[in-house]
C-alpha cells in the first residue's frame, strides 16, 4: 500500500511544480538573463528533456538524497530540511504527548462514568477543541502567558544545545496550541472505544469468571480499546503536521512548515516541492508504523492486510 | 426504520420545532449558524456599509456603544470588518463544500455501488490526495497559482472531495446489499436509476453529517490560510487576515484579536454542533 | 438438601421513571446432579434470575428474597465474597459464544487466568490443567489450540472453550444462559450433551439451563420451571410437564411446538402479547390471555401456589378450587 501511494504523491508533486507559470531559469538569472544563459540552465536542470524523463531524473535525484537547490541562496535543499526537520518533529511530538496525556485519561474516565465530570469535560473538549482556530488560540495564549504573565516566550526557537529548559520553554505555547485540536479528537475516540469494549459480551464472561473490576478494566478492556485509539492517533498525524505549518508561523519557529510557507511566498519552488514531499512521506510512514503497531496489538490482523 | 418514519413530516407541528425537541445540539448549531449567516447577508445594512472606512479620530478605541468590538489602528470599526469578513468566510466555505460534494458524491456512489477496477482506482486516488496534510497542500497550490479567493475555494474543494468520495462510498457499499436494492435490480432498474433513486437518498444522512463538519473545517482553513498571507488579499476583509494585521497591536488593544477570533470560533462551533447532533436526528444510519 | 435454594427472589430496576419489577417472588431449588430447565419467552425475567445468582446485576438493580447456597445467602454477599464464588463454585456460560472470549488474548491465557485466580496454581501446572480441560471438552490437539486466538475458532469451539473455562474450578453449580443460540443444531446437541456428561454425571454438579427452546428442555433436563412475565407458573419433572401440562400457559407453549408430536394439524399460538414490565396488573399475569380465566384470577392474591405432588407445583386457581 505504501509504495503506490508514495509514487502517486511524488507524481502529483512533480507535475504541480511543472504547472508553475514562468521559467525557473528566469527566476535564477533574473535581469541578467540571456538566451544562452537560459539554455545553459535548462540543460543543468534537465528542463530540456521530455517530461517523463524529467520526472525519472528528478525522482532518481530525490531518492539519492539530492532534493535540488534553493533558487535564492543556492544552498542544498537537503541541508535546509535537515536544519528544519528537528524543530517540526519536536513540536509535533511534544503536542502529541500533551494531547494524549490529557485526553486519554479523561476519555477513559468518561467511558467508565457516563454523565460524570469526565464525560462532561470530554464533551466540552471534544466540541470546543475542534472548533477553535489554532492560530487564534496561539495568539490568545501569547496574549495571556507572554504579554500578560510573561511566563513563556512569545516566539522564537532556542536550539537544544543552548539548554533543555530554554528549548522546552519556547515550545510550551506552540505545542499546547497544536495539542488542543488533537486532544479533541482523541478524547472522543478514547471514550467511544472504551465504552464500546465495556459493552462487549466477553466483559460479562470475565465478571462471571470472578475477575475483579480493576483486573477486567486494566488487563482486558484497555488492551482492546488501545487498537482504535492507536489507529486514530496515527491518522491524525497528518492533521498535526498541517497544524504545525500554521503554528510555526504564529510562533516564528524555524520548522519545515515555516520553510514551506516562506518558500511559497518567495516562489522558491525546489524548496516547496521537497518540503511538501517530505511532509507527505512523513505522514505515510507514520501510518505505516501505526499499521505495524496494530499488527502487534490486533491478533485478527495478519501481514497480508498491510 | 421507526426512527426514519418519524422524520417524515407530520401535519400540524412545524419541522423545526420537532427537530428542536429531538436534538438540542442541532438547535443550538442552527441558531448560531443562522444568526451569523443573517448578519453576513445583511452586512451592508447592519453596518456603516464600508469595512474600509477609516476614522483617524478613533484609532484603536476600546469597545463602546458606537464600536461594539472597538476600532483598529486605522480607526476602522472592528465589528463591521468582522461581519464583512464572515461574509467572505461563509462564501468560501459554502462554495468549496458544494464543489467537493458535486465532484465527490457521484464518484463515491460509483466506487461504492459498482466497485470494480474503476471503483478501486477512485479509492486509490483518494488515498493519494489524503496523504497530503491539507494545509500544506493548499499552501503549495497558493504558491504555484498565486493567492486568490477562487484558488482557495478550488484547493479546499480538492482536499475535501476525497472525503466526500469516502463517505459516500462507504455508505453506498453498505446499502447496496440491502434487500430493496436487490429487489430493484430484479425488477430490471438501471444502475443509474438505482444509484439516484435508492442509494443516494439512503446515503444522505452520513453525507449531510460530513458536509456539516466540512463547513466548519473550511472556515478554519480559510482563516488560517488568509492569516499566513496566502488566502484572501487586502483590502478584502477576512477574519484570518484581520488577525494577522491586528496582532502587533494586541498588547495594547486585545479587542483587536478577540472579536475576529471569537467569530470564527462561533461559526465553526455552530457547524460542529449541527454535525454532532444530526446522527441523533437521522437515527443509526448516519453513524459511520 | 438442595444445592441451591431460591426463595421469593424479587429483582427490580430503578429507572428514571420509577421502579420496574423484572422478577417477582420466584422460588425454586436445584439439587446435585440434576439439570433444571428454566423456560420462558424472551423478556420473562429468566436471564435476570441467572444474573442475580452470581450477583452480576447492574448497580441500579434491587434484589429481595434469598438465594441460599452452601449455608450462605448470595443475595447478601459483598462484591469480594461474590468474586470468590464466581467462576469457582458457581460458574456461568452465556449466549452468543462468538463474542464470549476476549479477542486479544490467546485461548490458553484465558483459561490459565481463571485457574490461577481461584486455585492458586503456578503457571506450568495451570497450563497443564488447561490442556486437560480443553481435551475434556472435546477439543482436538489442545496443545495447539492453547496458542490460538478466539477468532481462529468456530462458534461451537468457542463455546467449548467457554465451557472449559467455566468448569475449570469444578463448580458446584453451572448456569448456562441460552448456551447454544446461534450454533448449528448438531453442534448444539454436542455442547448440551457435554454439559450433561461433564457436570451432572461425572461431578454431580447442578446445572441451571436457561432456554426458550422446549426441545432442549425435553432432551436434556430433569426438571423444568416455566416462567411467565417475571413469575414461575409451573414446576415439575420434565416427563410430567410434557405429558400432562397443568398451567394454561404451559399448555399453550406445548401446543405451539410445531413438530407434530404434541399438536397435530394447524400450528397454534397463544393469542395476545406478554404484558410490558410497567403494565402488570393485579392477580394472575397470564389471565388476560388465558382461555380459562375466571373473575377470581384478577383478585390481588391470585393465583394461589398449588402443590399437586412432591415435585409438581402450579400457580393456577383451577387446581385450588377442588
Amino acid at each position: 500500500m505504501v509504495v503506490p501511494i508514495l509514487f502517486g504523491v511524488s507524481v502529483i508533486v512533480f507535475f504541480l511544480m511543472r504547472l508553475v507559470p514562468g521559467d525557473p531559469a528566469l527566476v535564477i538569472l533574473g535581469l541578467r538573463a540571456t538566451p544562452e544563459g537560459l539554455a545553459a540552465i535548462h540543460r543543468d536542470l534537465g528542463l530540456d528533456l521530455p517530461i517523463h524523463r524529467q520526472y525519472i531524473h528528478w525522482l532518481g535525484n530525490f531518492l539519492s538524497g539530492d532534493l535540488g537547490r534553493d533558487y535564492r541562496s543556492n544552498e542544498a535543499v537537503t541541508t535546509l530540511l535537515a536544519q528544519r526537520l528537528p524543530v517540526t518533529i519536536e513540536l509535533t511530538l511534544l503536542s502529541l504527548l500533551m494531547s494524549t496525556a490529557v485526553s486519554i485519561p479523561i476519555g477513559v474516565q468518561a467511558a467508565r462514568k457516563p454523565k460524570g465530570w469526565a464525560d462532561r469535560a470530554a464533551d466540552a473538549i471534544g466540541l470546543v477543541g475542534i472548533s477553535v482556530p489554532d492560530f487564534w488560540l496561539g495568539i490568545i495564549l501569547v496574549l495571556v502567558f507572554s504579554l500578560g504573565f510573561g511566563i513563556f516566550p512569545s516566539s522564537g526557537y532556542t536550539p537544544l544545545s543552548v539548554g533543555l529548559a530554554q528549548n522546552l520553554s519556547g515550545f510550551v505555547l506552540p505545542s499546547l496550541t497544536l495539542a488542543v485540536g488533537l486532544a479533541a479528537v482523541l478524547v472522543r475516540v478514547t471514550r467511544s472505544a472504551v465504552a464500546e469494549v465495556m459493552a462487549m459480551n466477553f466483559v460479562r464472561f470475565l465478571r462471571a469468571k470472578g475477575l475483579s473490576e480493576p483486573a477486567i478494566f486494566y488487563r482486558h478492556v484497555l488492551r482492546n480499546a488501545a487498537l482504535p485509539i492507536v489507529t486514530v492517533t496515527s491518522m491524525q498525524f497528518g492533521y498535526l503536521l498541517g497544524g504545525a505549518v500554521i503554528v510555526e508561523q504564529v510562533f516564528d519557529l524555524p520548522g519545515v512548515g515555516n520553510l514551506i510557507v516562506t518558500a511559497t511566498l518567495e516562489r522558491n519552488f525546489p524548496v516547496v516541492q521537497a518540503g511538501v514531499l517530505i511532509v507527505a512521506a512523513f505522514v505515510i510512514f507514520v501510518n505505516l508504523a501505526a499499521d505495524l503497531l496494530n499488527l502487534l496489538l490486533n491478533p485478527k490482523m495478519s501481514e497480508a492486510d498491510l | 426504520m421507526s426512527e426514519k418514519r418519524q422524520l417524515q413530516p407530520r401535519s400540524g407541528t412545524p419541522v423545526l420545532l420537532r427537530m428542536a425537541a429531538r436534538s438540542r445540539a442541532v438547535t443550538a448549531g442552527l441558531a448560531i449558524v443562522g444568526l451569523l449567516a443573517l448578519a453576513a447577508m445583511l452586512a451592508p445594512w447592519l453596518t456603516g456599509g464600508d469595512p474600509s472606512e477609516m476614522d483617524f479620530n478613533t484609532i484603536m478605541a476600546s469597545p463602546s456603544r458606537g464600536h461594539l468590538f472597538g476600532t483598529d489602528n486605522f480607526g476602522r470599526d472592528v465589528l463591521t470588518r468582522v461581519i464583512f469578513g464572515l461574509q467572505v468566510s461563509l462564501v468560501v466555505a459554502i462554495s468549496s463544500v458544494t464543489l467537493a460534494l458535486i465532484v465527490g458524491v457521484p464518484l463515491g456512489l460509483f466506487a461504492g455501488y459498482r466497485g470494480g477496477w474503476g471503483g478501486a482506482a477512485i479509492m486509490r486516488m483518494t488515498d493519494v490526495v489524503m496523504a497530503f496534510p491539507a494545509i500544506v497542500f493548499v499552501v503549495a497550490l497558493a504558491g504555484i497559482f498565486g493567492a486568490s479567493v477562487t484558488l482557495m475555494v478550488l484547493s479546499i474543494a480538492l482536499i475535501f472531495a476525497p472525503i466526500a468520495v469516502r463517505v459516500t462510498a462507504v455508505a453506498s457499499s453498505a446499502i447496496k446489499n440491502e434487500l430493496y436494492i436487490e429487489g430493484a435490480q430484479a425488477r430490471g432498474a438501471s444502475h443509474t436509476r438505482i444509484m439516484a433513486l435508492h442509494i443516494l437518498p439512503n446515503a444522505f444522512a452520513p453525507i449531510a453529517v460530513q458536509a456539516s463538519a466540512l463547513m466548519g473545517i473550511a472556515i478554519l482553513f480559510e482563516s488560517a490560510i488568509s492569516f499566513i498571507g496566502l488566502g484572501v488579499q487586502p483590502p478584502t476583509p477576512s477574519l484570518g487576515l484581520m488577525l494577522a494585521e491586528n496582532r502587533p497591536f494586541m498588547g495594547n488593544a486585545p479587542w483587536l484579536v478577540l472579536g475576529p477570533g471569537v467569530c470564527i470560533l462561533l461559526a465553526v462551533l455552530g457547524f460542529n454542533l449541527i454535525g454532532d447532533g444530526l446522527p441523533k436526528l437521522f437515527g443509526r444510519s448516519a453513524r459511520s | 438438601m438442595a444445592l441451591l435454594q431460591i426463595n421469593d427472589l424479587t429483582v427490580s430496576f430503578e429507572t428514571g421513571a420509577g421502579c420496574v419489577e423484572a422478577v417477582s417472588a420466584v422460588s425454586f431449588h436445584l439439587a446435585n446432579g440434576e439439570i433444571l430447565g428454566l423456560v420462558g419467552e424472551s423478556g420473562c425475567g429468566k436471564s435476570t434470575v441467572a444474573y442475580s445468582l452470581l450477583g452480576l446485576l447492574p448497580p441500579h438493580a434491587r434484589v429481595g428474597g434469598s438465594i441460599k447456597f452452601d449455608a450462605v445467602d448470595i443475595a447478601k454477599l459483598d462484591e469480594r465474597a461474590l468474586r470468590k464464588l464466581r467462576g469457582n463454585r458457581i460458574a456461568m456460560i452465556f449466549q452468543d459464544p462468538m463474542t464470549a472470549l476476549d479477542p486479544s488474548f490467546r485461548i490458553g491465557s484465558q483459561l490459565v487466568e481463571t485457574l490461577r485466580l481461584h486455585l492458586n496454581l503456578d503457571g506450568v501446572t495451570a497450563a497443564k490443567r488447561a490442556v486437560e480441560l480443553l481435551r475434556s471438552v472435546g477439543i482436538s490437539s489442545p496443545e495447539l489450540r492453547m496458542q490460538a486466538y478466539p477468532h481462529e475458532l468456530s462458534g461451537g469451539m468457542r463455546q467449548r472453550v467457554a465451557l472449559a473455562i467455566a468448569i475449570s474450578c469444578n463448580p458446584d453449580v453451572l448456569i448456562a444462559d441460552e448456551p447454544t443460540t446461534g450454533l448449528d443444531v448438531t453442534i448444539q446437541a454436542q455442547v448440551l450433551q457435554l454439559i450433561r456428561v461433564l457436570l451432572t454425571k461425572e461431578k454431580r454438579s447442578g446445572v441451571l439451563l436457561i432456554t426458550h427452546d422446549l426441545g432442549v428442555i425435553a432432551n436434556y433436563c430433569d426438571r423444568v420451571a416455566v416462567m411467565y412475565a417475571g413469575k414461575i407458573v409451573e414446576t415439575g419433572a420434565v416427563s410430567d410437564i410434557f405429558g400432562d401440562p397443568k398451567h394454561p400457559y404451559t399448555q399453550g407453549l406445548l401446543a405451539a411446538i410445531p413438530d407434530g408430536t404434541i399438536a397435530r394439524g394447524a400450528l397454534r399460538t397463544i393469542p395476545g402479547r406478554v404484558p410490558a414490565l410497567t403494565d402488570r396488573g393485579a392477580g394472575c399475569r397470564f389471565a388476560p390471555r388465558c382461555p380459562m380465566a375466571l373473575p377470581v384470577c384478577l383478585q390481588p392474591d391470585s393465583p394461589p401456589w398449588v402443590g399437586l405432588s412432591q415435585q409438581r407445583e402450579v400457580a393456577c386457581v383451577q387446581y385450588a378450587i377442588t
